[in-house]
This record gives structure tokens, sequence and C-alpha cells, in this order.
């Protein structure tokens, strides 16, 4: 306690912490509004400014720099519609309908007060585990990666408002194209066809920004003549932030499964977020509009991306392990300026762990209020002129992606994966399903294949996954029960599990690719084949059973929503692409030479 | 090997490449106004910040200078890159060891295409060792080596130079350490330290905290030089390795380790370009700046591309030969590591 008070009392008295304090929270909401500018990229940018400073004031600058980062860094992409990674895309899927129907307002201020409290819970948490939490990480093996990594599939079925088996089969295509690349655990290439741009797999902010941001530009300017009514006012804000509070349980429980996940190496930020979207989706009533604007579709993945931070700092500073790349960047700036992290670090800087978790509250104080100040400003984003908002969207979309892969391959991937979400949000078909499949398939099959080389069967004989797979069944249970499931699920289709007709031609395009995949992946040696064979067959049987219950469906039963114009949708989309394709595009190029030329001082 | 430190002598070379190419009055060379520093390894690693000290000091030595740092490219992207980029702007691309283990066991034309790429310089520090845990209870190379199970070495992926490198130790040595892939860096420290996994390959920088705390025992020298102690009492692989093949093996794992970290321009840069770049390199190499953000203190183990070269062409210049003992080997390291036997 002593320590953790010297610590709070050296950072608020010490002018050089404080100003340390003030510029790295500064810079990191810079950095967080910038697209494509994470806060692992503010770091690289930061770390040559800190090497002079002193070990403990640079320590803060990087903390308060890093917390920041998160906070506002969803904001444009709830506004807009255009996510710019993995994570974005899960708080846009609500953000964004909240924002088109004039509540900007409340959205920043959801995701501010979300992501402040996670960071704050995430920085409290490391604070009182700290003594213990490295003894829970060694507990955390390959076996209880791979349960965890399972339960996360689960999340498909939560957040797939297409009906499970539509999910399932966008799941499945997800996994199939997170194994495109080179195995790393035989050394097969997996469906590359030979193109050195895919050696490496897909991008991931190419895929979001095909999958998510692309079919939302398009419904932009299919609505290019209706403007919403801008909500700037304080009180529009206020009543954001007061929603996490209002959804105290959820916030808890999102935060506790952020700052779990922060804590595991390895497993990464997208899986916070998409777990506690779905987890969310799981536990809400049934008639909340996920992925319609349901304002718990943004609380959860902020609460979570704001508290996995805390729990990212238990390995790296307790054991000397990043747990993220983001950490493991800040480990090499404690190397260089001389801050002991590891096992030793309490008996040489036994502060720190004080000394990082509150810069972290203070700078996520910070940072919210100076967000608030500029909530009027920022909500303004929401109202701009749909066809210049589609134009800088679009922008910042493929700046993000070029700045994380570039690669002339980018490109081709965002319009492989536009064409697919077009079609997709053409006929209603939800694409989270997709994006968990994507994040979570590597882990999980990294997993299981190195379990099974370890430990075999014996895997099921550890106490943490049996806790795992106990709780996972317990939840499932009292969620059933709770919901009362009627025995005719025909006659009470909940508003977030309705089928279109009009998904039987994709889901059948699907099929076919499943079974292509399957036949390819029975080629591959040295066990590469077998997730992708085990995809594509649970993909194809969910198929014919998505395209059976479509045919069951009386037309009139079908899903009422306003068709898009075919015409016009081809129209906007082609221009759109083709002009990403053809140009270095008049206003992504000078953004990516700002933000190149800032990285480039890293 | 480089040593000697940024002298006035080496700075007046690098100006006078500048001018030599007609700068007008700028610090960077013409042929040098906008770079691309290229790294096949993911953000956050020992490598990343190998190349990001590089892209600094080269930052502070030529000020006028765009210099853009990319991470994370992986190896193949990063050669096919070198191969297909145009001349402009020239590109320092950062490649590990293994890919020489992978150009020698390629069919095709890689060798070929490999040797017309420009080479920039290496570094590799030659202080590889095969560790056990402690709770593994194995305290001596010759109680590894008794081992009749597999014990668990954690690897990153099967194209690593720790990958092959594992099974190149079992085939010389009889061992049966078990490479397990899908381990990045921060996950095989926690693999190591939670027990999962019982013995580690690799360098003694990356696991230096793990032996100070005593979860890790180190039991063999991979290099016959000098490491410091305490290694030097332990025995090295040249001692122990059996086998017909073994002196050709040990050159080659030589290699592999000696320039985990390669550094090369692509194939259309222009003789300016290239030149500018090596002296570039060579000074940053004894730059004390980059020593220190690099994390490689004094000893940085730099080579410049004359060394690079020439164990390049050696290499692939007898890939007819080498290319069969290295698969021979490696399909023996793989069968002892499933606990089977290799005559």
């Amino acid at each position: 306690m002593d320590v953790m008070l010297s610590a709070l009392s050296a950072l608020v008295t010490s002018p050089p912490m404080l100003l340390a304090l003030i510029v790295g929270c500064a810079g990191g909401l810079a950095a967080g509004l910038a697209p494509g500018v994470s806060g692992r990229s503010a770091l690289l940018i930061a770390l040559p400014f800190v090497l002079s400073m002193p070990p403990l004031a640079a320590t803060v600058l990087l903390v308060s720099l890093h917390a920041s980062a998160q906070i506002a860094g969803t904001i444009p992409a709830a506004l807009l519609g255009a996510p710019t990674s993995a994570s974005e895309a899960a708080t846009a899927l609500d953000g964004y309908p909240l924002a088109m129907r004039g509540e900007g307002g409340r959205v920043i201020g959801t995701i501010l007060a979300s992501s402040a409290l996670g960071g704050i819970g995430g920085a409290v948490m490391l604070l009182v585990l700290a003594p213990i939490g490295g003894q829970f990480i060694l507990r955390f093996g390959t076996p209880e990666i791979a349960a965890f990594a399972a339960v996360g599939i689960f999340a498909i079925a939560a957040v797939s408002s297409s009906g499970l088996a539509i999910g399932v089969v966008l799941g499945a295509a997800g996994v199939l194209a997170s194994t495109i690349g080179i195995d790393p655990m035989s050394g097969v290439a997996r469906f590359t066809f030979g193109l050195p741009d895919l050696t490496d797999g897909l991008s991931t902010p190419a895929v979001v920004a095909g999958l998510i941001a692309v079919p939302e530009l398009l419904r932009q300017y299919q609505l290019a003549d209706m403007r919403p009514a801008p909500s700037a006012s304080i009180g529009a804000t206020a009543r954001g932030l007061i929603e996490p509070i209002r959804h105290g349980w959820l916030t808890l429980r999102a935060a506790a499964i952020g700052f779990v996940v922060g804590v595991l190496p390895g497993i990464g930020a997208n899986v916070a977020v998409w777990l506690a979207y779905g987890h969310a989706a799981r536990s809400s009533h049934p008639n909340v509009p996920f992925g319609e604007g349901a304002i718990e579709g943004i609380i959860a993945p902020e609460t979570a991306s704001g508290a996995k931070e805390g729990g990212a700092y238990i390995p790296t500073l307790l054991l000397g392990v990043p747990g993220s790349s983001g950490m493991a960047i800040l480990l090499g700036a404690f190397a260089i300026i001389g801050i002991r992290v590891g096992p030793t670090m309490f008996t040489a800087t036994p502060q720190l762990p004080a000394t990082v978790g509150f810069s972290m509250i203070l700078a996520d104080l910070l940072a919210l209020a100076i967000c608030l100040l500029a909530a009027p400003l920022m909500v303004r984003l929401a109202s701009l002129d749909r066809r210049l908002a589609t134009a800088v969207s679009l922008c910042a979309a493929i700046a993000a992606a070029y700045l994380a892969t570039p690669q002339p391959g980018t490109a081709l991937q965002i319009l492989v994966f536009g064409a697919i979400g077009v079609v997709l949000q053409s006929t209603h078909i939800a694409r989270p399903p997709f994006l968990i499949g994507f994040i979570i398939g590597p882990i999980l099959e990294s997993a299981l294949r190195r379990s099974s080389i370890i430990f075999g069967w014996r895997a099921f004989e550890r106490p943490g996954v049996l806790i795992i797979i106990a709780i996972v069944v317990v939840a499932l249970l009292y969620i059933a029960l709770r919901r009362r499931i009627p025995a005719d699920l025909s006659q009470s289709l909940p508003q977030r599990s309705r089928v279109d007709r009009a998904a039987r031609l994709p889901v059948a395009a699907f099929a076919v690719v499943f079974i292509a995949i399957a036949a390819v992946a029975s080629t591959y040696a040295n066990g590469a084949g077998i997730v992708p064979i085990v995809a594509a067959c649970a993909g194809l049987a969910a198929a014919a059973a998505a395209i059976l219950i479509a045919l069951k469906i009386p037309a009139e039963r079908s899903r009422e929503r306003p068709r898009p114009d075919v015409w016009l949708a081809v129209t906007a989309t082609t221009g759109l692409l083709l002009c990403m394709v053809v140009g270095p595009l008049a206003l992504a190029l000078p953004m990516v030479t700002l933000v190149a030329n800032v990285r480039r001082r890293a | 090997m480089l040593s000697a430190p940024l002298d006035r002598r080496r700075m007046l070379a690098l100006f006078a490449a500048a001018l030599a190419t007609g700068a007008r009055g700028d610090d960077a060379p013409p042929v040098l106004r906008h770079v691309r520093m290229i790294s096949a390894i993911s953000a956050g690693s020992t490598g990343d910040r190998i190349l990001r000290a590089l892209s600094a000091t080269a930052q502070r030595l030529l000020p006028g200078t765009q210099i853009d740092t990319e991470s994370g490219a992986g190896s193949l992207q990063t050669l096919a890159l070198l191969f297909g980029a145009p001349a402009d702007p020239p590109i320092v691309g950062m490649i590990g060891g293994s890919a020489l283990y992978e150009v020698l066991q390629d069919t095709g034309d890689a060798a070929a295409r490999f040797q017309t790429l420009p080479l920039i310089g290496s570094i590799g520090r030659d202080q590889s060792a095969v560790f056990a845990t402690k709770a593994s209870g194995i305290t001596s190379f010759e109680a590894l080596r008794a081992a009749t199970v597999p014990l668990f070495v954690p690897v990153n992926s099967v194209k690593t130079t720790t990958y092959l490198n594992t099974a190149l130790i079992n085939a010389l040595t009889g061992t049966h350490l078990k490479p397990v892939p899908g381990y990045p860096s921060a996950e095989r420290k926690i693999a190591i330290l939670s027990g999962e996994v019982n013995a580690a390959v690799g360098s003694t920088d990356s696991f230096s905290d793990l032996i100070e705390q005593g979860v890790l025992v180190p039991l063999l020298r991979l290099r016959d030089v000098a490491y410091g102690a305490p290694y030097d009492s332990l025995p090295s692989l040249a001692q122990l390795a059996t086998g017909s093949d073994s002196a050709i093996l040990l050159d080659l794992m030589a290699a592999a380790m000696g320039h985990d970290r390669m550094f090369i321009a692509q194939l259309t840069a222009g003789p300016a370009a290239v030149e500018a770049l090596r002296q570039l390199f060579d000074a940053a190499m004894t730059d004390a700046q980059f020593q220190k953000e690099s994390g490689l203190g004094d000893d940085v183990g730099a080579h410049d591309h004359v060394e690079l070269q020439q164990v390049i062409s050696g290499l692939l210049n007898n890939r007819n030969s080498l290319a069969p003992i290295l698969k021979r080997a490696l399909a023996c390291g793989a069968a002892l590591a499933d606990g089977g036997m290799c005559s």
C-alpha cells in the first residue's frame, strides 16, 4: 500500500511526470483519432522521443499514450461506419446505425464512458492482482487457450442475426479465410495459388474494410439525400455517458472478459472485443437489436477493449512477456530506458505496477475530459454530407489497410471482400460471424495442434480445461432456461434470428466453395489440411441446413427490408472500387504520406 | 567482422559517396533521398527492434533522407518484394538465416535467383545453445541425450532457424528434441515458465532472463567459440557431433546462425544506391546509439557484404552436394524427435 501511495504521490506532484502524462494523453488521443494509427503505432512514433527522459517519466508518457489512444479510436469508425480494424468493427456494427438515427452524441458518450470505465477497471485489476497475476498466467497453458478459443467460436451463434445455420456458414468461411498463407505448423502453402501476396495470409484491415466498410459506404450512397439530425449537444453526449452505468452488470462482465483475455499472451485485442460482443448478444434479451443499433453492442466491446490493456500489463510487467504487440514495443522501450521488468521487478522497481496503473487511470480520466469537450465537434462527422463522408471513410479505410499491409495485393483483397460484403449485405446475411471465424480460427487451430502434440487426450484432464468447459455448459443452460425457448421455434423467430429467402443463393455459392476447398485441402500434407477440411465440412452441413430452412419459409415471412437498388449498387461499388484501385487517391495519399512521415521517425 | 567505431574516416567515406553521386549540399546522397526498410519479422520482436534502430540511425546519419520502416512482411514476401520491386526507392530487406536452409532445399531456381540479389551486410552473434527447464530435472547434455522420451522445444514456425537447428541437433547427437511450432516469442516464454515444454533452443540473449531466474539450465553450446561465463564450461556441438556429414552440417548451422539477420537490397537497385546503402550499414553498425537502441551492445556481430557474399556463395555453389545431406539430416532429426530411430 505504501508503494502504491508513493507512486501516486510521485505521479501527481512531480511536474515532469504530470507533463509526461498530459503530453502522452494528447498524443494518444491524436493517434487514436487518426485512421490506421493504433496505440502500437503511437508507441513506435513516441519511442525515439522518450529515450532521453527520466525512466519513470518516460514510462508515464508511454503508458498514457497507449491508454488514451484506445479511448477515442473507435469514434470515427462508429460515426462514419468505416472501421479500420477488426476490433473497431464490433463497435461500428451498432454505433453506426445509432449515429445514422441522429444519436451521434449518445454514441460518442457511450464509447468514451465505456472505454474509460474499461480502462480504469483494467488498471484497478492490475493494481489489485499484480502480486498474484503471474501465477494465474502460468496455469493457463495451450489446452486452456484452445478451450477458451473454442468458447469464442460460440459467439458466432450469438451474433448471427441471420440464423444459426447461416452464422455457421459465415463462421466456417472466416476460419477458411484465416488459413490462407503459409501454415506455420507444417510449412505448407494453403490456398495461395502461387500468389506471393497471399503467402503471409490475408490482411485483417483489408478484410474488415471490404466486408464491413465498403457495404456501409454503399448504403451511404443510397441514402445520400437523407441527412441525420445532428445531435451535438452536451446533453446527448451525457446521456451516452451514463449508458455503461445503466448497464452496469454488462459493463462489469465485459471488463472481466477484456481483462482476462488481455492477461493471456497471444490471444489479442480482437478476440477480447468479439468475445465481449458475443457475450452481450448471447446474454441480452432476444429483442435487443444487435447489429442494428443496440447500445449494449457498443458498451461491451468498448469496455472489453479498455480493460484488456490493464490485463496485458500483467505478463509484461510480472513475467517480462509481452501480452500484445503493443506491449512488446513497450517492453523494448523499458529495456532501452533502463526499466527492469519480470520477476525481479518487485525488488528493482517495486513502484512500477502502481505507476503504470495510476498512469492508466489518470490518462483515461484526462482523455475522457478532453474528448467530452471536443464531442460537439466529433459528432459533426455523423452529419457530414453523405457523399463527402463516403469519400473520407473510403480513404481512411484504405489508408489503414495499406499502412498495416503495404502490398499491391491489399487493394485486391479490399475489392474481393468488398464484393462479398455487398452481396451479403444486400441479402441480409450478418457479416460478424465471418470476422469471428477469421480472428479466432488461427488461435484455435494453433492451440489445438500444439495441444495435441504435447498433451494428446490428457488435455481434458487439466483442471483449467474442465473449468472452462463447465462454465460454458452452465452458461448455455442458464441462457436456455432464462429464455424459455418454445418448442416450435418457427413460431417465435426472434427479432434477431430471421432467415431471408434471398440468402439461398450466396449460401449455395459458399457451399460450392466449401466443396472445392475440402478437395484442395485433402491434398495437403503434415496435418495442414485438417482444420480447412473440418471447417469446410461444418460449413457445408450448415449451408445445407440454411438452404432447407430458407426454402420452408413462406415468401411473406421473409424479412421485410428495403431492397437495395441493384443498378445503383453496382454503379456505386464499381465507381468506388475503381477509384480505389486506379488512384493513390487524392485524399488517401496525403493521409498515408502524413502518417508515414510521422511513423518513419519511429 | 566490423569492429571499428564510427570514426572520421567512415563518416568521410559516407559523405564522399554523397558527393560522388552528385549531392547538392544536402546530407543524403541523391540515391538515398528515400529508403524503405522492410523487416520480415513482426513489430515488437527483437528483429524489428534492430531494424527500427537501424532506421533511426540512418535517419540521424542522413538527415535529408526519408526512411520508411515496415515490419511483419514475412520472409517469402520480403524476398518476393526484393525480386520484384522497382529500383526507386532503394529497399533494405531484413530476412532470417533460415532463408539459407530454404534456398538450399528448394528444387527450383531459388538459389540462382538468391545469389543475384545485392547484399548489404548481416548481423549474427553465434551464441545459440540448448537448454532444459529446471523442472525437467535434466542438468547435463548427457542426461538429455539419455532421455528416451521426446522433450518438447517451443518454436515459432517450421520455417525458423530454431526449428531446423533442433532437427539437426537430433541428427548430430541422437537426442530426442521435439520442436513444437506455433509459439511466438511471448508464448514461448510462458510455455517454458509454466513447464508446458521442457527444453529450448535459441540464442543466449533471448533467454537471458529465464537463465538468470534459474528456469532454464544451459546444456550445450551450438558453436565452438567462446560465449563467456557460464557457457564456456559447457560442451559444444562440434565436440559431441557424430556422423560422416557432421562437419558439413556444423558449417551450415554456423552460416545460418552467424548471419541470422541478413540485409539485402532489391534486385533492381542501382550500383550507386547499393554502395551508399552498404556504407550506411557499415557506419550504423559501429554507431554507439545504434548499439544501445538495438539492444545488441558493443558486440553487434556485424558482417559486411563481402563476408556475407563469401558465405552465401560457398553454400549455394555447393548446393548439389549440400542439399541431399541437409535433407537426410532433417529427416533423421524428425524421426528422432518422434521417438524413433535413425542410423
